[in-house]
């Protein structure tokens, strides 16, 4: 099972609560939690990343609303079986977009070409394995 | 000796030792906070090794010699003089010293100041809430404490209509207590009163406070220095259970003679330099124990140090921390080894009144119904 770490970095841009429902998706897309895993409570989650409550109970908010989460009352939140998504054209559009700009600026930011290629490479494993 | 030469021995005894206990850590304390926080600046680790601050930490400690020693020549004085009431003087001139030193070594390490990784990690495994002992041991030094006052309700008759409470220098009663429901479970219920409060403080630090590392040997050493807290505050617990349920059972000792202060001398010393022993032993966040080296505490080849996740500026004087904002209700202590309190959170404020108001208004109210 892969490791249950998140990362956040305040000192970004992108608002906090962007980030921690970024990473807890890449760890459930990962495999990370199985349906009916318990994630952290807010409360817990917030003090480990020195955060206001609000700020984790509105990522958990979004990776319900995708389907991810349950969010019980006394219970906290609860990963589940989710059922695959049908994207769109416009959906996988934007993605290829998304894609395109997070390379862009990858190689304005100096990392070399070939360095990009290698990341772009190691998904293929985590592809394989998520199907 | 006399009864009142006894008295005053053991008392010299039990102030120098605390001035020179306190002086022993307050000299070593720099040494035992995390590498990247530096008399409660953050900085970057290797700023411990340069020249300035060395000459800081020297400085520190050549105050903290000289006001200890002067402490103990005021106790001295005091215990010559045969000015007991004095002899606090000679803990606060140390006390007194100890912040003028720190503020001053603090004054001048706040221009190599920097400001620590904005990078938050977080474990998602589940986080057990582990109090030592279980509940049942957390539950023990109440259960001493009630079964102290059952067994004086069970004895009524046998306490006389007025007992013995405080005792003089010299070894004679001063203070009285009448056999009144308040008289006689006053000191139960300061014992409860207090034993709660530390009860919650231990458990704000093992469900409210912040894991500082993930993975690693910091994070398992941290693991152990939030063990070792809450087992030291468990035996203060029972320590205060104990002591109290004492002073309850003396209200129904016929004699008028004072419990034996080498008891109470031994005991508290005893305890005092066992716990000094393990904070020394353990630095602050386990970074002086065995399996962690220091090193592995630094900021894993980040630019900027981790340092204790909080920000620099909510830390007022460096030692009171006060951030609304931060969710966490229990933070480690910048200069010490331990944890206080986030002074910006209402659940800080109820805990620190159960702590401190509540056994003293059952104190007051003991001395008002003797």
């Amino acid at each position: 099972m892969a490791r249950r770490i998140l990362q956040i970095d305040l000192s970004q841009a992108t608002p906090a609560y962007e980030q921690i429902a970024s990473g807890l998706r890449r760890l459930l897309v990962e495999g990370a939690f199985r349906p009916g895993d318990q994630l952290p409570t807010v409360r817990s989650l917030a003090m480990d990343l020195g955060v206001h409550h609000n700020t984790v109970a509105e990522a958990y908010r979004i990776l319900a609303g995708e389907g991810w989460l349950a969010l019980r009352r006394g219970r906290g939140a609860v990963a589940i079986e989710r059922q695959a998504a049908r994207p769109g054209a416009r959906a996988r559009a934007r993605f290829g977009q998304g894609l395109k700009e997070l390379v862009a600026k990858a190689i304005a930011e100096g990392i070399p070409r070939s360095a990009v290629k290698e990341e772009i490479d190691s998904l293929d494993g985590f592809l394989r394995k998520r199907q | 000796m006399t009864m009142q030469g006894n008295f005053f021995f053991m008392l010299t005894i039990l102030m120098i030792s605390t001035v020179v206990l306190s002086g022993f850590l307050l000299y070593k304390l720099p040494g035992l906070t995390r590498p990247d926080i530096y008399f409660s600046v953050t900085i970057r680790p290797d700023f411990r090794q340069s020249e300035s601050a060395r000459e800081i930490q020297a400085s520190y400690r050549r105050q903290i010699i000289l006001h200890s020693l002067i402490g103990i020549a005021l106790i001295i004085l005091a215990i010559r003089l045969k000015l007991p009431g004095a002899l606090v003087v000679g803990v606060l001139w140390q006390v007194g010293g100890f912040l003028a030193a720190f503020l001053s070594a603090r004054k001048k390490v706040m221009p190599h100041a920097i400001e620590p990784s904005a990078v938050r990690e977080a474990d998602l495994a589940p986080a057990k809430m582990e109090l030592p002992g279980g509940w049942l041991a957390q539950a023990a030094p109440f259960a001493i404490l009630m079964v102290t006052g059952l067994w004086l309700r069970m004895h009524w008759n046998e306490i006389p209509d007025r007992f013995p409470v405080h005792w003089g220098f010299d070894g004679r009663p001063n203070g009285w207590g009448a056999r009144t429901p308040a008289g006689v479970f006053a000191p139960i219920l300061m014992g409860i009163a207090t034993c709660g409060g530390l009860f919650l403080l231990n458990h704000a630090i093992a469900a409210f406070s912040r894991r500082i590392r993930v993975g690693g040997r910091a994070a398992a050493a941290e693991g152990r220095f939030r063990h070792i807290m809450l087992c030291i505050m468990l035996g203060s617990e029972f320590f205060v259970a104990l002591l109290l349920s004492w002073v309850g059972l003396l209200a129904l000792r016929a004699t008028q003679e004072g419990p034996n202060p080498a008891v109470i001398l031994l005991g508290t010393l005893g305890l005092a330099a066992v716990v000094t022993f393990v904070l020394i032993r353990t630095g602050q966040g386990g970074t002086r124990l065995a399996d962690a080296s220091h090193s592995a505490f630094e900021s894993g080849g980040e630019d900027t140090p981790i340092g204790d996740r909080t920000p620099d500026r909510y830390w007022k004087a460096g030692m009171f921390y006060i951030n609304p904002d931060d969710p966490a209700v229990m933070v480690e202590s910048r200069f010490g080894v331990g944890y206080t309190l986030n002074l910006g959170r209402p659940l800080a404020w109820a805990i620190l009144i159960l702590l401190v108001v509540v056994p003293v208004a059952a104190a007051l109210l003991m001395k008002f119904l003797q």
